[in-house]
């Protein structure tokens, strides 16, 4: 099984394309499954691009798709029972009354959190982390910061397979902790397996940074000079068309919504505030990224 | 605390012993593996990364289920056991202490199976005291097992199982990482453990000058299946048959087989002893 | 004579928080072109040595020194660790925390980007660096799915790539299995033979140092206690046992066949040796020469 957001190197039309783009195409993507009626949709589109274009079956991501179904279920079923009348003419247990107007906002929220989910799935399964940390380095962002960013991706894996060993230790020790029923006696389990995890990555995480100062990661900052970006990342002309066909997208999007009577109301103040927000969010992150030395 | 097993039941008995890792992996780990182990026994497992050594051990302690063929542990299917009851009869040291380390104390690090196993208090007490002084760790019983010497948590995890009293032990890997004076005294005490306690213990490992010298009972895993088994010195005389899994005797070991010396020599001493036989007189 | 490449003078080193010093009076040169194996049980100090020479000490790492550390004849103090790392390269224990890029190719690439040298330069170095560890199959695979064997081979082959003149190596294969460990060994031994470049590396057992070290030095908490050819070394043994080391299987054998007294010759201390020894004082056929 594919851990959960583990990138698999591929050779495809997305693997190939710049993050940035891909980051462009799922805000785009994401914006318009808000903004659209009929839910079922979105899921599926994406599944169907990841397919053709990512050349990554649902198969590989099955277990992610299966543990989506469960809060999908869980979603529906809340606001079909606290949504408003009118009501459908069957009732849970004979009493509990079944909103339809729910019934379809459940599932509208469903399906839409489904296809977040899978848009930013398709976006880690595809994309070297290396390669995103570099293309936002490459856009302005300090490079230490950048290049952390990616490597606690590259660790992840190990850490995942350290936490199974130490699991199963866990077990050695007489404790129930693969298996358990008990919730308590799970919750308990990982609390426990957490101080094995964190050690080892500690010490590990002082001989990395010591390997990492040995093989010059201070070196253009003490000698003075500027670091080279070995890999090719650049937007190209495939890049620019993928932006260009998202933005279209999503006007297309807004106008259908419009059209349709489903563009979400709300208020011009809001919108304002939230533009606002967003601008502040940037101006922050950008301050913060040029204090970090280097 | 636990009886002695009935006479004459072997700590493993294994029969066309099979396992597969589940889908996407699907490596095929054990190919038919057949062993029997006598209770008591101190048994060496080697073998090349991959060959099957450790998913072995992994389906001796109970945590992988063979996919095929039988595999009985001091009488019983241990995969089926509960953790209780398979801590009691299995225990597991897995090759990263750090792996392993689950309090902050190293006295309640060690306290903790047998919490688990809902011992009463005073005999825990008495039980991880006697454990911690035989392993020259009592003094350190308040540390937090984070400030331990490697060696030490190295120690500090083998306590932490045999407190237990399993009646055989499967040891991961001891000798990784450590100097040749603390592999030994590892081995030494693990030998204790094995005549003292009459505990079966079974160590993997890649070190062969320590086989030669401790193990009396050696299994060379090729492939998923078992290659070879048999005393060391019977192992390290079929050289041929080694070759192909890339394991090398010990030098003394490769030495009386260039020169022909009967009995193999298989430690310094018996080296010693054998060429001073041969001299012409 | 030449500049030694290292030279440690009389030094003495304590960690804050050490109770003692860890090295006495350590003093040590390691010409150009040698292999020097620094041997030693754990506390001795070994660890602590080899990372002055790499200049961790007193960059990365701080602690009490009397005395000079000079590479190339300037004390590492006064250069940045920067510095130092243009001129020594370091190989740790660890195959799990000296690589941490997700591909081969990048893990290679990713010190010369740090140094700022240009895309073209980069690209070169690590093909010349694939190929002359006979690595290529390596270039594209992920990092975390190798062998420990091929992890260090990656590691070694980085380190190479920065073009080092010195290399250090802090107990290489102790991580490995027999394979992955005689793969390492491989690896090291064509950057001593092709280039003769200045290696040292430390070791708590002296096998296989015995077979392509031209010195073995033998630490016993904190003193440097012998300095002398691996023949030389092994036959010192109350010296190894007072250090808590012990000699080659055959070094052992020797000394207790010497001590019965059997005359070997040599007194060999490799297998080859013990063997065309042995082959002619027990006259078993087989061996060139004749009985004598």
């Amino acid at each position: 099984m594919k851990f959960l957001y583990q990138f698999s190197a591929g050779e495809s039309f997305l693997h190939r394309l710049d993050p940035r783009t891909k980051l462009v195409f799922i805000v785009c993507f994401l914006i318009s499954t808000f903004l659209l009626p009929h839910p079922w949709v979105m899921p599926l589109a994406i599944i169907a691009i990841i397919w053709v274009l990512g050349r990554i079956s649902p198969l590989e991501y099955l277990v992610f798709l299966l543990f989506l179904l469960p809060l999908m279920t869980a979603i529906t079923l809340i606001h079909l029972l606290t949504d408003g009348p009118p009501y459908f003419d069957a009732r849970l247990l004979g009493v509990v009354p079944l909103s339809r107007p729910g019934w379809d906002a459940g599932l509208l929220v469903a399906f839409r959190l489904a296809a977040m989910g899978i848009a930013f799935l398709m976006f880690s399964m595809t994309t070297d982390p290396f390669d995103w940390g570099m293309a936002m380095y490459q856009s302005g962002l300090n490079y230490k910061v950048a290049f952390m960013f990616a490597f606690a991706m590259r660790f992840f894996p190990l850490l995942q397979e350290e936490l199974v060993v130490i699991r199963n230790a866990l077990t050695a020790r007489a404790y129930p902790a693969i298996g358990a029923w008990n919730p308590y006696v799970f919750l308990r389990g990982v609390a426990i397996s957490i101080m094995p995890l964190g050690l080892g990555a500690l010490r590990r995480s002082r001989d990395i940074a010591l390997a990492m100062e040995l093989r010059g990661f201070n070196y253009a900052e003490t000698v003075g000079v500027r670091r080279t970006v070995f890999r090719d990342i650049r937007m190209r002309p495939r890049d620019w068309a993928v932006v260009g066909v998202s933005v279209l997208w999503l006007i297309a999007a807004i106008g259908l919504s419009v059209r349709l009577g489903a563009f979400p109301q709300i208020p011009r103040a809001w919108l304002v505030f939230l533009g606002i927000l967003l601008v502040l969010f940037f101006l922050i992150a950008w301050r913060i990224s040029r204090t970090i030395k280097g | 605390m636990t009886a002695a097993p009935p006479a004459g039941e072997p700590a493993v008995l294994a029969d066309a012993v099979e396992f597969e890792y589940p889908p996407p992996r699907r490596i095929r780990a054990l190919r038919g593996v057949t062993l029997r182990i006598p209770a008591g026994e101190f048994v060496a497992v080697v073998g090349q990364n991959g060959s099957g050594k450790t998913s072995l051990a992994r389906c001796i302690s109970g945590y992988l289920r063979p996919t095929g063929g039988t595999l009985r542990v001091d009488g019983v299917d241990a995969a089926r056991l509960r953790p209780s009851e398979r801590a009691r009869r299995v225990g597991y040291v897995f090759q990263n202490p750090d792996h392993q380390l689950f309090r902050e104390r190293v006295w309640d690090d060690v306290a903790f199976g047998l919490q688990n196993l809902g011992v009463a208090p005073g005999e825990i007490e008495a039980s991880v005291e006697q454990v911690l002084r035989r392993l020259e760790l009592w003094d350190k019983r308040e540390l937090h097992p984070f400030q331990l010497s490697r060696g030490d948590r190295q120690r500090l995890a083998i306590a932490a199982i045999i407190v237990m009293r399993p009646r055989v032990l499967i040891v991961d890997e001891p000798t990784t990482g450590q100097d040749p004076a603390r592999s030994r005294e590892i081995m030494d005490l693990l030998a204790h453990l094995n005549a003292e306690q009459g505990m079966t213990v079974l160590t993997i490992t890649h070190v062969m000058e320590l086989v030669a010298e401790y193990a009396r009972w050696v299994v060379v895993m090729h492939d998923g299946r078992v290659l070879l088994d048999g005393p060391p010195r019977d192992v390290f005389s079929r050289a041929e048959e080694l070759r192909v899994t890339r394991i090398s005797p010990p030098p003394v070991a490769r030495l009386g087989l260039s020169l022909g010396l009967h009995p193999l020599p298989i430690t310094v001493a018996e080296a010693r002893q054998a060429v001073l036989r041969r001299l012409p007189a | 004579m030449a500049d030694p490449v290292i030279a440690l003078q009389q030094v003495t080193l304590r960690y804050p928080t050490a109770p003692g010093p860890t090295l006495h009076d350590v003093s040590l040169r390691v010409e150009p072109g040698e292999f020097v194996g620094i041997v030693g049980s754990t506390g001795s100090g070994k660890s602590t040595l080899l990372y002055l020479m790499a200049g961790v000490i007193p960059h990365y790492v701080r602690a009490d020194i009397e005395g000079e550390v000079l590479l190339y004849g300037r004390p590492t103090r006064e250069l940045s660790l920067a510095r130092v790392t243009e001129k020594v390269g370091l190989v740790l224990q660890d195959p799990e925390a000296q690589l941490f890029n997700l591909f081969v190719r990048d893990e290679l690439a990713w010190g010369l980007e740090n140094r700022g040298l240009p895309r073209e330069e980069i690209a070169a170095r690590i093909a010349a660096t694939l190929a002359f560890f006979g690595i290529e199959t390596l270039e594209e695979r992920i990092t975390y799915d190798l062998s420990g064997g091929e992890k260090q081979r990656v590691a070694l082959a980085a380190v190479r790539a920065t073009a080092p003149d010195v290399y250090l190596f802090d107990q290489p294969t102790s991580q490995l299995d027999p394979i992955g460990a005689a793969q390492v060994i491989a690896a090291i031994r064509r950057l001593a033979e092709r280039h003769r470049n200045t290696i040292v590396m430390v070791e708590d057992k002296v096998d296989e140092l015995v077979e392509h070290a031209d010195r073995l030095v033998l630490l016993d908490r904190g003193r440097i206690v012998l300095d002398a050819t691996p023949r030389d070394f092994c036959l010192r043994a109350d010296l190894l046992a007072a250090a808590g080391v012990r000699p080659t299987q055959m070094a052992e054998l020797s000394h207790d066949l010497i001590a019965a007294g059997v005359a070997l010759g040599g007194p060999p201390i490799t297998l080859d040796e013990m063997v065309a020894a042995l082959r002619k004082v027990l006259s078993v056929p087989g061996g060139d020469e004749p009985a004598r």
